[in-house]
């Protein structure tokens, strides 16, 4: 507790909490970190297509993800959307079908946060070895589902590809 | 002169208070204390969502204001960190430990990668809060990790004690400093200031960014306990997320080094309610009221 002169009296040390990681959405306790055929599982109910191979290596976890730029520029919203959810569980350390269990968007796709949102946009980013955007010049609503991200993303390499073409 | 708010059960009433003091004493108030006896105790709901209200996402007169939670995320991105259902302790398996590391390290690295894109933000040209304390200076990827360096060294810290039999009296920050310069430190590597500098010498602006200039932590009897000084604390726009950012921090540093959770403080050299922007004295009397009504079901 802290202290103050002026006060005549303060209660001592009051009984705290326990530590335990109240603040923190707890993962389920495993002593191993999830196994490579728990990440890329079933694609996500949104579609039925296949959802494309992301390298995630869940010895090293989610900054191991590693892109190929062509397949990206390749993909599309869907499939973009399914990539997205794939890196997602990869973040988390869930399997897919987890990570699709979360809240929904009013576009009909996966909430998320715009920080998680930010990762995202940076980690296809690295792929392509440049940043892909200006977080200031980015519409606010670009940054709350995955639909939507993947939206900006696919808008962002496609001036790429036109970029080299050039 | 120098202002008190008496400890507070939870974040909601410590920065309702906090509000309630400087509001009744002008608006301005410098050297204001408010500390959170118990940081993970639940919200009350009134009062975030008065909060909440106030700031939608937007524009107020040409500043951004920005949710709750987007201020707590500067200081903590809980987003990113995927707490195990583990605390550590001395007496964890390496397996264990492995997997407390692991979500430690995510977070780190994750976060420094996204510095250079965070730092296109409006408002974030000079890095983030945690940016500065996961990869000092804080606006590129691997910087200097000065929060690893805390876990690291509280959990020397935690093994220490458990030897000795005495870790209920050990402090840091505190004692503790003054004992690492000496040959009865436990540990020669020790650091000398466990607390996390968010604040460079090369910092010249008056206002803004950095706000949050230090972060304190000290252990006694068990409980690892935090002081955040800012030298400009917006009560409206930033109090609320900066107390829930901390909080998590807090929890973060507990989990990661198995003490228990002590308490908050903030000492804000200058706290401001902010009334020009937010409708005068009138405005933060209803905002005040807001806060104190109950939440429709």
């Amino acid at each position: 507790m802290s202290d103050y002169p002026t006060l005549v009296s303060m209660n001592e040390n009051v009984v705290s909490s326990s530590g335990a990681p109240l603040f923190f959405p707890a993962a389920p306790q495993s002593a191993q970190p999830p196994a490579p055929s728990e990440v890329p599982e079933q694609a996500p109910a949104a579609s039925q297509d296949p959802a494309p191979e992301t390298s995630c290596d869940p010895g090293r976890g989610p900054t191991s993800i590693e892109l190929d730029p062509a397949a990206v520029q390749a993909m599309s919203e869907v499939e973009l959307q399914q990539q997205i959810q794939q890196m997602l569980a990869c973040l988390r350390r869930r399997t897919l079908q987890e990570v699709a269990a979360g809240d929904m968007y009013s576009d009909g796709t996966l909430a998320v946060d715009s920080m998680t949102a930010v990762w995202v946009i940076t980690t296809f980013g690295k792929a392509f070895r440049r940043r892909l955007v200006r977080l200031s010049d980015v519409d606010p609503d670009s940054l709350r589902s995955v639909g939507s991200v993947a939206k900006l993303i696919k808008q962002t390499t496609a001036s790429l590809m036109a970029a080299g073409a050039a | 002169m120098s202002d008190y708010v008496e400890p507070c059960d939870n974040i909601s009433q410590a920065w309702l208070r906090t509000l309630q003091l400087v509001h009744a004493r002008g608006g301005r108030r410098i050297n204001v204390l408010t500390t959170v006896s118990d940081p993970l105790a639940p919200e009350e709901p009134a009062v975030r969502a008065a909060v909440d209200a106030v700031l939608l996402p937007g524009k107020r007169k040409g500043k951004g204001i920005h949710p709750v939670d987007t201020v707590a995320s500067t200081i903590f991105p809980q987003e990113l960190y995927f707490a195990p259902d583990l605390t550590w302790s001395p007496d964890l398996d390496a397996a264990q430990v492995a997997v407390l590391d692991a979500a430690a390290n995510d977070l780190y690295e994750v976060y420094s990668d996204m510095l250079p894109l965070l730092c296109t933000a409006d408002g974030n040209s000079r890095g983030t809060y945690f940016g500065r304390m996961v990869s000092w200076p804080g606006k590129r990827p691997r910087g200097v990790n000065q929060l690893a360096d805390r876990v690291k060294y509280l959990r020397d810290v935690h093994r220490t004690g458990k030897r000795a039999h005495n870790l209920s009296d050990m402090t840091i920050g505190g004692e503790a400093e003054a004992m690492t310069g000496h040959s009865c430190s436990p540990d020669p590597d020790a650091l000398d200031d466990v607390g996390l500098q968010v604040y460079a010498s090369t910092d010249r602006r008056q206002r803004g960014f950095p706000c949050l200039v230090h972060v304190d932590f000290t252990l006694l009897a068990g409980q690892l306990s935090m002081l955040a000084v800012y030298r400009h604390q917006y009560l409206v726009t930033k109090a609320y997320g900066n107390l829930v950012g901390l909080a998590r921090l807090l929890a973060f540093l507990a989990q990661q080094t198995g003490f228990a959770v002590g308490e908050l403080a903030v000492q804000a050299t200058l706290a401001d309610t902010q009334e020009g922007d937010f409708g005068g004295k009138r405005g933060i009397d209803r905002l005040l009221e807001s806060a104190r009504l109950p939440v429709p079901a």
